[in-house]
């Protein structure tokens, strides 16, 4: 999409009417959605080694969004997940400004059948891959990578 | 009214709006695994009010003042992960017949919250995110 507003515009500035205007909307709101990425992993309980599966669903500021979750037993859970900033790239000329977050540390929370709640913690890195330790209201315990 | 005037209006009405405002999260009892809801007023500025119920219906009320991580370490019973680049607050809610929940909650600088972890007296454990 870029391109094609890159060259009309360049090809003819003196008549920029609503089609150049269209393709930049357009292209911000295709780079926006593109930003809102999902991440696919999976689930270890620690004590049998069964494996589920999990997706992240990243909000396009790629701070927070929703979980889902099937768990080995055929269960399914939903849930959010909300991070803050670990690791950080500060802008040299204002350092109060975080410029990138190069890793964020994050904590979700899956609810699954019959007031079964799953909480996991976690870390991540900018591209939204991650790993961590999943604990649930009945005691068990799973590792958790996506 | 000049455009500057529009503009500079329309951003004090925003700011006025944004610290004006309510943030919900959910409240989870890491035993029973029921769930609630809680809001946050003025959740991006250092303090504010705290309203919401247990998962088993009782209201409660209370206020939350940022702190230090370092200090949110040491002086909570329970505390979520905390960075150097994350902000932590504490709460301190009365939910009635002298049952009080006190959260440790982490957010980014001057944005909303992000996650919690609550305990009461009784060491019942509640997560919190938003």
């Amino acid at each position: 999409m870029l391109p094609i507003g890159v060259e009309l515009y360049g090809a003819k500035p003196e008549k920029e009417g609503i089609m150049p205007r269209l393709l930049t909307l357009l292209s911000a709101a295709a780079t926006l959605i593109g930003c809102s990425a999902t991440h696919q992993g999976y689930l270890l309980k620690t004590d049998t080694g069964q494996r589920s599966t999990v997706i992240f669903h990243d909000n396009p500021t790629g701070k927070h969004g929703s979980v889902e979750a099937v768990l080995a037993n055929g269960e399914r859970c939903q849930g959010q997940f909300n991070t803050v900033p670990d690791q950080v790239t500060r802008n040299w000329e204002d350092p109060s400004d975080i410029e990138r977050e190069d890793t964020q540390v994050g904590v979700a929370v899956f609810q699954c059948a019959d007031s079964h709640v799953l909480k996991c913690d976690f870390s991540r890195a900018y591209e939204g891959n991650g790993s961590g330790h999943c604990l649930d209201n009945l005691g068990q315990k799973y590792g958790l990578n996506f | 009214m000049n455009t500057p005037k529009v503009l500079l209006w329309t951003g004090l009405v925003f700011s006025f709006a944004g610290c004006m405002g309510t943030q919900s999260g959910h409240l989870y009892n890491m035993k029973t695994g029921q769930a609630s809801t809680i809001q946050m007023e003025s959740p991006e500025t250092s303090n504010g009010k705290v309203k919401g119920t247990l998962p088993d219906g009782v209201a409660c009320e209370g206020q939350f003042s940022e702190i230090s991580t370092e200090n949110a370490r040491k002086t909570t019973t329970v505390s979520p992960m905390l960075t150097e680049n994350s902000v932590a607050s504490v709460a301190v809610l009365n939910c009635g017949a002298g049952k009080v929940l006190q959260c440790t909650l982490a957010r980014r600088q001057w944005r909303e919250f992000s996650y919690g972890e609550c305990q009461d007296q009784q060491g019942s454990q509640y997560s919190l995110v938003f």
